[in-house]
């Protein structure tokens, strides 16, 4: 059973950690973010299964390009659904991105179809198994590109300049522009990035699951209460807060039964946002 | 012209004589509210298809009471209780349909009886099988059912499970919706008639990804044979998950599985589930049934083989179905509910694809189909062949 | 009224349509009830809800259940769980009231997956995920659909009370400027809450009528999209109008049916319809509607005979004793005592940093202090910001009105009162122009006017005059005459030092969070302390450098910028040589730092050239600016705090390819050696004068072609500010071109060739540096101006 709870919670905590690290890299530098991270994530794993299985691309290339078509839409939000609202000082970039998210999804249903697929992969066919307990070598793949991730955005942003000018932009961003980061660019890439950060996340676990017009929306929930739970501007707390997310809602699963789950994590989502309100938009958005 | 108005003023006097010319050429509406997008989205295109070609069939014999044509109006209920009673209501009040067929969806289905019976308009399910739609407890009682019906299936399931697997400990593992409620209490009341334990019930998500953690509790509770009500995308999500866990249980199922592309979607282990249909399109076929193959594939350039008449149950049951409405229709002489009813009531003999029916509705029975007309399939690939057993 | 007599209206027709009609018609009803509740939390308080459908869930469950399982009739039903759902609602708000934006709208979500989930797990109560059916509606689906209609008549009609009404008015207040909120004594918590309770208890009543409307309820009759479709309602149809919700809902139920060949791609519809709206017109249809019937009857103004005005108080004045606060370690405030009599003016002055406006927080409690007293004897105190902060949205009236109600729920506020109010301090204007519509002066007006509406024995303003054109501060002036002789103690803090000098009783002077002067203007004036915290020792002669010949390297000419509608620089011109050093002098709030905003592209000017080396960059990005050589050390140094000096330094460079790391950051140390040991250091961590260094040193290490330093000498102790001046003066030496403002006049003069003085934003000097010096005094400290230039 713990095995069990173990192997399922880091599988799909891992993939919430990695949507959500798109919450954080793109509110880190601008305070917004793509509240429709979920469509990014449903964009990866459709594209890459309409290339793979509709048009047998090998994965080396679909899943390229299946990120690079989550990029584009990554800053195609942003120019659409944020950058004008931001302008004019409103927040309505939420309700935005939202919208452009059921535009995206409503899309996506009118092309790719309503019906779940199933993208196949070696990686999710024979099980790895030991004992009671199986695991499909992608889902030990999940968290180590999780893993990978982090450690490489982590290496990134202390090591290139690139990861010093987004740092930069975080701290102070006028004082970013005065040193000629042209902060607006590096704003649109931050979401470029979050989006397929989102799209990696689909395409790893579209195998185990299925892929459909609307499988983003859940993760993308989830995912956002990952990242708010774990700071929002903290990749490494947004890792552990995706990893203790999968292993609570897999625990509670094995030991509470599957129909507790949701009330059980989403109620803990409610009181840890009472208990210690993260408040960087509360605290924001008071102008005194 | 003049030999066709004669045409058409004898087949209304046959009818009854009371039809006017005017109404002879207005189409008897039949409505259809089923899921026509999400997950089940497959489901409610087999149905739309099984009616549309049995009315196909009726509308080239001349159409009804006069050559009165049959038109399908077909709405998504998006799997939505409240969108399937407004989509409803919209096709009595608005759209004047004769009689209103139902999708996969229980819950929906159990949300458009009362209005059903409220305005006296007779409500066909052709899937949907919880009990309590058809014996519903409404005095007169406007529900009629081509279909399984949970209670029977639920018997046969055990049944299957005891007599092909030797199962001595059933796991149930059923959705978290009204038909995995109305199949818990079914199966719970199957098992304990042919005593036999349940080991234990799990229920999963529309949504969930890894059912890992529900299957490893009913394997500790040892179970022997698993029974599943799902449909297709969770009920893969089932399988995949046994395949990881790497426990080769035996599993019966409910037909939920066959209302999307479970084979493509559950990979390798898809065929080890037995699950019951009402009719399968392989094996040896009856005159109707080679018809309706001819005219699925002759009507949808999508339908190549036998294995493309997807879900098989759909298209079945909802064939059926609109042929007893026709003969209802044709019974009563009359679109009008109450008479329809009735008309559905006197039905004597119908041969159908999935039987031939004799007497399928009484006044203490609302269900064409019992146990009896059960099969047990299982996949081969795509296409859904019979076991034994 | 008229909401009344259409709810009426729908309900008679809904007797008499057939049936599916009369259905729909009581679901949009429904939907208005619910999206109006909404619209009190979305549209009066400003927040967003993405979970309400667990509201209507909750009605109707409720409704549901007690008709089933208690026998309890319809309409007891309904009433009850439409408190219930109320009752939840507030419940929800203790969580939900500790965030806001994208974190409540997490607890909103978090709450409508909870009761769904609950829903489906409750079975004994609930039915499970087969929901309850059957349940009896009394009046069936006509009756239902009539009881609906006129109930969503009778809700939009409170709902147009309750905006209007004294909370309603509290609630847009709190949304749209929640410090000037709190300012005139109106909580923002009870305020949410009840925006919380009044959207839930809307929820709950439209959910119970939906049970009424379908006879049954389910856990799948309420996903997580009818949230969503509920804020389209509310966003589409117009957040804050009252017919918005009417609006959005018809359009949400009358597209799919004007679509129908569509009806597949509703959503996609309703997806880009929503971004349109909110790209178009962010009021929505209502608010497009409002704005267009608005400019039609533009310029009709309510005219109330002023009474009341300036009511005499009572009060004994403010004390404050010891007060001290530090940000940092760094003391911003250090023991500062102050005695405000009544019906007189008290100015406090000082030098840009000299810790003004954090005295003024502290002592209206917008800050909290380390140490020290405020006793406000006998009455209440009110402020006004440095930046006015007008409720974008409501009238002028309406915001003197919920200033005389001082955060009260209830009690009168009567419009003559506080169109008196808004006479007195000079506003002619509409009284029913909305607050964010105003230009700047009567943003002022009505700041002063809210403040007084409390009706305090302490009044704090904070730099009143900033932005007020010279009539407009001598109205000022005698307004604020006014106030003082009607007994209220005055707390002026003012750069304007001709509006100080000439309407204070006595002057504080602080400099670096103490007070270094008091007592009457001529004589704070004279003391040579106040002179050299203005202008510096004086030690040092100012440079007999003169201006380079030649043509131009950076050429300023007439440029015009400011904030939003504030326009600060009136035309300003500068020209400077390659390898020259030039000053931009004057007193605070002349306009220096908004000149070198609008240099370094920071602010767009709105007019004028800014041209280096003959190329144009005003209007360019900043980034583009520094690109081009023009490099900003800004004020108050804004090192990056948590990165190291070394990527401080290297920041720098960013623009450049030809930048070599190693000998580049030595040749820095070199310069600035207290740096060296401080390399791996995070830059937050550093000494004031470090920080300036380093600051200066990633701004050289860009190879300006022009290097402009904003206040440098800004908030340092005077040795180090002292030593930075000579870094300065060597680097000018070296022949770097430099564009320096300064507080301190004297240290720059030492350094410059030439320079000019702003004043009210315009170019009151220019010329050579040693002949600006004379005549700064005045400048700076008020009195007469030598109006010739050179």
């Amino acid at each position: 059973m713990l095995e069990t709870a173990l192997v399922s919670g880091l599988g799909s905590g891992s993939v919430y950690g990695l949507i959500a690290l798109g919450f954080t890299l793109t509110f880190a530098v601008s305070g917004t973010v793509n509240f429709a991270q979920g469509s990014s994530m449903m964009l990866g794993a459709v594209v890459c299964h309409a290339l793979a299985v509709g048009w047998r691309w090998p994965y080396a290339a679909a899943v390229p390009v299946a990120l690079v078509a989550c990029a584009l839409w990554g800053a195609v939000v942003e120019r659409l659904a944020v950058r004008p609202f931001v302008r004019r000082g409103s927040d309505a970039w939420l309700m935005a991105t939202v919208a452009l998210g059921i535009v995206l999804d409503n899309a996506v249903m009118a092309l790719f179809g309503k019906e779940p697929r199933s993208l196949p992969s070696s990686l999710a066919d024979e099980p790895i198994v030991w004992g009671e307990v199986g695991v499909f070598p992608l889902q030990l793949l999940i968290p180590a590109v999780l893993l990978a991730v982090a450690l490489g955005l982590h290496w990134a942003l202390r090591r290139t300049g690139l990861g010093l000018r987004l740092r930069a932009a975080v701290e102070n961003a006028d004082a970013a522009r005065l040193m000629g980061i042209d902060v607006v660019r590096l704003v649109a890439l931050t979401f470029a990035a979050a989006a397929a950060l989102a799209g990696l996340g689909g395409i790893l676990v579209a195998p185990l699951f299925n892929v459909a017009y609307d499988m983003g929306t859940l993760f993308g929930v989830k995912a956002f209460a990952v990242a708010i739970l774990g700071g929002l501007t903290r990749p490494w707390g947004v890792v552990a807060a995706g990893l203790a997310y999968g292993l609570v809602e897999a625990g509670t699963t094995v030991w509470l039964g599957s129909g507790a789950t949701q009330i059980i994590t989403f109620s803990a989502v409610i009181l840890a946002l009472a208990a210690a309100p993260a408040g960087v938009f509360g605290r924001g958005r008071v102008r005194v | 012209m003049i030999d066709r108005r004669g045409v058409l003023l004898a087949g209304a006097a046959l009818a009854g004589g009371r039809v006017s010319r005017a109404r002879a050429a207005e189409p008897i509406k039949l409505g259809l509210v089923a899921a026509l997008s999400g997950a089940s989205a497959k489901s409610g295109e087999g149905i739309a298809r099984g009616l549309q070609v049995a009315i196909d069939e009726v509308n080239a014999a001349g159409g009804l009471l006069g050559g009165r044509m049959l038109e399908l109006v077909r709405r998504d209920d998006e799997s939505n209780p409240g969108k399937g009673q407004a989509a409803a209501r919209e096709l009595i009040d608005r759209e004047g349909v004769a009689a209103l067929f139902g999708g996969i969806d229980s819950p929906v289905s159990l949300a458009i009886v009362p209005l059903a019976n409220q305005t006296k308009t007779p409500f066909m399910g052709v899937w949907a099988a919880a009990t309590n739609i058809t014996r519903n407890g409404a005095e007169p009682n406007y529900v009629f059912r081509v279909s399984a019906v949970d209670v029977l299936v639920d018997k046969r399931l055990v049944k299957h499970a005891m007599g092909t697997f030797n199962a001595k400990s059933l796991g149930l593992i059923l959705v978290n919706n009204a038909w995995g409620e109305s199949n818990q209490a079914g199966l719970t009341a199957a098992a304990a008639e042919a005593g036999i334990k349940v080991a234990g019930v799990e229920k999963f998500g529309e949504a969930d990804a890894d059912m890992l953690p529900q299957l490893q509790r009913l394997r500790a509770a040892g179970a022997d044979c698993l029974v599943l009500v799902g449909n297709a995308a969770p009920g893969a999500q089932v399988m995949k998950s046994l395949q990881r866990g790497a426990w080769s249980v035996p599993v019966v199922s409910h037909w939920g599985i066959s209302g999307g592309r479970f084979p493509e979607l559950a990979g390798s282990w898809a065929g080890r589930v037995h699950f019951v249909q009402t009719y399968s399109f392989f094996g040896p076929q009856g005159a109707v049934g080679k018809r309706v193959a001819a005219a699925m594939m002759a009507r949808y350039p999508d339908v190549k083989g036998l294995g493309d008449i997807t879900p098989p149950v759909g298209v079945a049951n909802a064939y059926d179905a609109a042929h007893l409405v026709a003969k209802g229709i044709a019974q009563a002489g009359s679109t009008e509910g109450p008479k329809l009813r009735e008309g559905l009531l006197a039905i004597d003999r119908h041969d159908g694809l999935i039987k031939s029916y004799v007497k399928p509705f009484s006044p203490g029975n609302h269900d064409a189909l019992d146990e009896n007309d059960y099969v047990m399939v299982k996949y081969n690939g795509e296409s859904i062949e019979p076991v034994s057993g | 009224m008229i909401k009344l007599l259409l709810g009426v209206a729908a309900a008679a027709l809904c007797l008499i349509l057939p049936g599916y009609w009369a259905y729909v018609a009581g679901t949009v009803a429904a939907t208005v009830i619910v999206g109006a509740g909404l619209n009190v939390l979305l549209g009066l308080a400003g927040e967003v809800s993405l979970g309400h459908a667990g509201f209507l869930a909750l009605g109707a469950y409720g409704v549901a259940l007690l008709e089933l399982r208690a026998g309890l009739p319809f309409g007891v039903a309904l009433v009850l769980a439409t408190a219930g759902a109320a009752a939840v609602g507030a419940a929800l708000s203790v969580p939900a009231l500790r965030v806001s934006g994208p974190y409540l709208a997490m607890v909103t979500i978090a709450f409508g997956f909870i009761v769904d989930n609950a829903a489906v797990e409750w079975a004994s109560l609930t039915g499970g995920a087969s929901g309850l059916s059957g349940v009896p509606a009394p009046m069936g689906t006509r009756g239902m659909a009539a009881l609906s209609c006129g109930l969503a008549g009778a809700v939009l009609a409170a709902w147009a009370w309750f905006a209007r009404s004294p909370a309603g008015l509290a609630m847009q207040a709190v949304a749209q400027a929640p410090a000037a909120a709190r300012s005139i004594g109106i909580g923002a918590l009870p305020v949410r809450t009840l925006a919380f309770v009044l959207a839930a208890a809307a929820g709950g009543l439209a959910g119970g009528l939906m049970v009424g409307l379908t006879g049954f309820v389910a856990p799948s009759s309420f996903p997580f999209s009818t949230s969503i479709l509920l804020l389209l309602v509310v966003v589409v149809g117009g957040a804050g109008k009252v017919w918005g919700p009417v609006l959005g809902a018809v359009a949400v139920a009358a597209l799919p049916e004007a679509l129908s060949g569509l009806a597949e791609y509703r959503l996609l519809v309703f997806g880009a319809l929503l971004l349109a709206v909110l790209w178009v017109a962010p009021g929505g249809i209502a608010g497009g509607l409002e704005a267009a019937w608005r400019r039609v009857r533009r310029g009709r103004a309510l005219v109330v005979a002023p009474s009341g005005g300036l009511v005499p108080v009572r009060g004994g004045g403010l004390d404050v004793r010891g007060l001290a606060v530090s940000f940092g370690g760094v003391a911003a405030v250090a023991g500062v005592d102050l005695v405000a009599p009544p019906g007189r003016i008290t100015s406090v002055i000082g030098p840009n940093g000299a810790g003004k406006t954090t005295l003024l927080n502290l002592i209206s409690g917008f800050q909290p202090s380390d140490a020290g007293e405020v006793v406000v004897h006998g009455g209440t105190l009110a402020r006004t910001f440095q930046t006015a902060q007008p409720f974008a949205g409501l009238s002028v009236l309406n915001t003197v009105r919920l200033g005389l109600l001082r955060g009260r729920w209830r009690g009168a506020a009567p419009a003559s009162e506080a169109a008196g109010l808004l006479a007195a301090v000079g506003y002619a204007g509409p009284l029913e122009a909305l607050g964010g519509t105003l230009p700047h002066g009567d943003r002022r007006r009505l700041e002063l006017a809210r403040a007084l509406a409390t009706r305090p024995a302490v009044l704090l303003l904070d730099e009143p005059a900033a932005g007020l054109d010279a009539p407009d501060t001598r109205r000022l002036g005698e307004v604020l005459r006014r106030v003082a002789a009607a007994g209220v103690a005055v707390v002026l803090v003012e750069h304007d030092m001709d509006l100080v000098m000439g309407v204070s009783d006595s002057v504080v002077v602080l400099d670096a969070g103490r007070v270094i002067a008091r007592g009457a203007p001529e004589v704070v004036r004279a003391d040579p302390a106040v002179r050299a915290a203005y202008l510096g020792s004086g030690a040092k002669p100012p440079s007999a450098r003169r201006m380079a010949p030649g043509a131009a390297l950076l050429e300023v000419a007439g440029v015009r910028a400011g904030y939003g509608g504030l326009g600060v620089l009136q035309g300003v011109s500068l020209a400077v040589r390659g390898g020259e050093t030039a000053a931009v002098l004057g007193a605070n709030g002349a306009g220096k730092t908004t000149l070198m905003k609008a240099l370094a592209g920071l602010i767009r000017p709105s007019a004028g050239s800014v041209r280096l080396a003959g190329v144009e960059l005003s209007g360019r990005p900043a980034h583009a600016v520094a690109r081009a050589g023009l490099v900003l050390v800004p004020e108050g140094r804004q090192v990056f705090p948590r990165l190291t000096v070394a990527e401080n330094m290297r920041l720098g460079a960013t623009t450049r390819r030809d930048f070599l790391p190693g000998p580049e950051i030595e040749a820095m140390l070199v310069r600035f050696p207290k740096l060296r040991p401080l390399l791996t250091r995070p830059a937050g961590l550093l000494s004031g004068g470090e920080q300036q260094m380093l600051a200066v040193a990633r701004g050289l290490l860009a190879r300006p072609r022009v290097l402009l330093l904003d206040e440098p000498s800004l908030g340092l102790a005077p040795a180090v500010a002292e030593a930075l001046l000579e870094q300065l003066a060597a680097l000018a030496a070296e022949g770097m071109t430099l564009v320096i403002v300064d507080q301190l006049a004297d240290g720059v003069l030492a350094i410059a060739a030439h320079g000019i003085v702003l004043g009210g934003g315009e170019v009151v000097r220019a010329g050579p540096a040693d002949g600006l010096r004379a005549g700064l005094e005045a400048a700076y400290l008020g009195g007469e101006v030598a109006c010739s230039t050179v």
